[in-house]
């Protein structure tokens, strides 16, 4: 090769060329590098022991032999001014008396990494792509769950009323019947026929709600009067279990902005539950106070409690709670459901908290818009 | 290239027309974020799926492909351009899979060491987006994982896609497999490969035809739906 051409090709690989080139003394340290490695490496290469730059050297490892081997490249990590280690293919030569590192960019490794990222992405899209379907189906199939119950129970609900109204008229005329038992059956036709009917508004309420059908009328309203008249509906059933229902008011004059008829819902399915749920000769305290800008109602018993670990499961249909009613009582499985549904469109908060022998409180909280 | 006009939405072609050319130097670039903010832009002004698959994408990619070809971009931009080009896929998934369903199943997939896959792809999306449950296997699907699928989904139509005109061997071998398993089962195939030829191998075979374009299977959609 001529002499200009020669040093054409030495300018460009000081210069220009993407190959690492450092020029190393017999003690190791790096005496002189080309551009490339003093952008890639940083400033201040001079000087710095190989160890410093190459990640995986070893000071034990034999620059002598590196340089016998120089037919093979060394895969070698070297730090890079950006933190990030970078991988070349080192062969090192003599020259004079240093040794001077040549190296060249894994292109096969870095191929290699760039295919495996490709195939990652693929899959995580093709993988994004069954989920949305799989999610779509879900949608698809909960939407035809919920027109087939709404249809269940609107056909349902007719007969069911027509019977509860006949055994309720036959009731009025028990003093007619041939023999006094049939008195018992008809009510036990009553009260079962109401229960099931029970159901099916919750069932038909949860439906609705799921399709998104719940409209609030919401209205600003005293909503003292409401916790007084439905604790005074409550009493009554509390009394005749021998349970005193007690409301604490520390509610401030102004109206709140709330669905006056699906609050009372709420109020009535927690009283309820708190009645139920208690013996004889117990306590039943429904507070209610604002705290910063939240309106907080508890309704607080002191019924067996609910074990710690079936918390989790309170707010769900048909929850498997292992603490049963004092006089057996039954319940659709649905109200706390539903309660929480409601509390949630009002962009409320329910929970509870309980401790197993010492009670249970149930609250929600309303945001005070006026 | 002109844009078809767009049924749905007959200002989307040109829509599509206005960004393209910004739309392929943000490809190029690698500019991820710059080319899914162009397609959302797209997605909320209603252009059709159809539009932004055949006149965005497949446009593009076709492009970003002729330019590796003639050496003008590296691999890498390639690979870029492929894994942008997913990613914004994905941002019509909430459309694809909206439709309502017409109880009919294809099942998607691309032969083995088939690695480009959004061809593929489209075809299933297209399926979806006609009401039809469009499964889709990915790139490289082993002969055994396909047929298992097959077996379990009973699809109404197979459909294979090439891209790489020396995977042709491993198309046939799908064909030839399907075909021994699952006599009566209706295959499509179709995609960039067939425009070196091989048509008449793979329909050399019953009940297989080939597809030579979306518009094309979107007819065969509607006419057997």
């Amino acid at each position: 090769m001529r002499k200009p051409m020669k040093n054409l090709l030495l300018d460009y690989l000081d210069r220009h060329a993407s190959l690492l080139l450092l020029e190393i003394a017999a003690d190791g340290t790096i005496r002189g590098a080309n551009n490339y490695a003093r952008q890639l490496l940083g400033d201040g290469l001079k000087g710095k022991r190989l160890g410093d730059v190459f990640l995986d050297f070893r000071e034990d490892l034999d620059l002598a032999r590196l340089v016998e081997e120089r037919r093979k490249p060394h895969l070698i990590n070297v730090a890079t001014a950006h933190g990030l280690p970078q991988t070349f293919h080192f062969r090192f030569y003599p020259l004079e008396n240093h040794v001077v590192a040549i190296g060249e960019m894994n292109s096969i490794e870095v191929e290699n990494l760039r295919r495996e990222l490709v195939q990652v992405n693929n899959e995580l899209n093709n993988l994004t792509r069954r989920l949305h379907k799989k999610n779509a189906e879900l949608t698809r199939l909960n939407e035809l769950k919920n027109d087939f119950l709404g249809m269940a129970a609107h056909d349902l609900r007719n007969p069911l009323s027509a019977i509860i109204g006949y055994g309720e008229f036959l009731l009025m005329e028990a003093g007619k019947l041939s023999r006094p038992e049939h008195a018992e059956l008809l009510k036990d036709i009553c009260s079962l026929s109401r229960f099931m009917l029970a159901i099916i508004n919750d069932l038909l309420d949860v439906t609705a709600i799921e399709m998104g059908k719940l409209v609030l009328k919401l209205r600003p309203d005293d909503f003292s009067a409401l916790l007084r008249k439905t604790v005074k509906m409550n009493r009554i059933f509390a009394e005749k279990k021998g349970i005193a229902l007690v409301l604490e008011d520390r509610l401030p004059p102004e109206k709140v902005c709330f669905d006056a008829g699906r609050v009372n819902q709420v109020l009535n399915n927690l009283i309820s539950n708190a009645i139920k749920f208690s013996g004889a000769g117990t306590r039943v305290t429904v507070t209610a106070a604002v705290d910063r800008e939240r309106l907080i109602v508890s309704v607080h018993d002191q019924g067996p409690g609910i074990p710690a670990e079936e918390m989790s499961q309170l707010f769900v249909p048909f929850p498997k709670i292992s603490v049963k009613a004092s006089e057996k009582e039954k319940g659709t499985g649905l109200g706390l459901a539903i309660s929480q549904k409601i509390i949630a469109a009002h962009k409320g908060r329910i929970w509870a908290e309980s401790e197993k022998g010492k009670g249970s409180t149930f609250f929600f909280s309303l945001p005070l818009q006026t | 290239m002109v844009a078809p006009a767009d049924p749905s939405n007959p200002t989307g072609g040109s829509l599509v027309d206005s960004i393209y050319d910004v739309y392929l130097k943000a490809l190029l670039a690698g500019k991820r974020a710059a080319c899914l903010a162009m397609v959302q832009e797209l997605i909320q002004e209603e252009v059709s799926l159809k539009t932004i698959y055949l006149d965005l994408f497949q446009r593009s990619l076709y492009q970003v492909g002729e330019l590796w070809e003639r050496n003008r971009v590296s691999v890498a931009v390639e690979h870029m351009a492929t894994a942008i080009t997913e990613n914004a896929m994905g941002l019509l998934h909430p459309i694809i899979f909206a439709a309502e369903h017409c109880g009919r199943k294809t099942i998607v997939s691309c032969a083995a060491n088939e690695f480009h896959q959004i061809g593929g792809k489209m075809v299933a999306d297209f399926f979806e987006l006609h009401g039809w449950d469009g499964y889709f296997l990915g790139a490289n699907t082993p002969v055994r994982d396909l047929l298992g699928l097959v077996q379990e989904q009973n699809p109404d139509l197979l459909c294979l896609s090439l891209t790489i005109q020396a995977n042709l061997p491993n198309l046939i071998r799908h064909i030839e497999t399907a075909r021994a398993s699952f006599s009566r089962l209706d295959i499509l195939v179709g995609g960039q490969a067939f425009r070196w030829g091989g048509r008449e191998a793979a329909e050399r075979f019953p009940a297989v035809a080939y597809v030579e374009s979306l518009d094309r299977l979107e007819e065969i959609i509607r006419g057997s739906t």
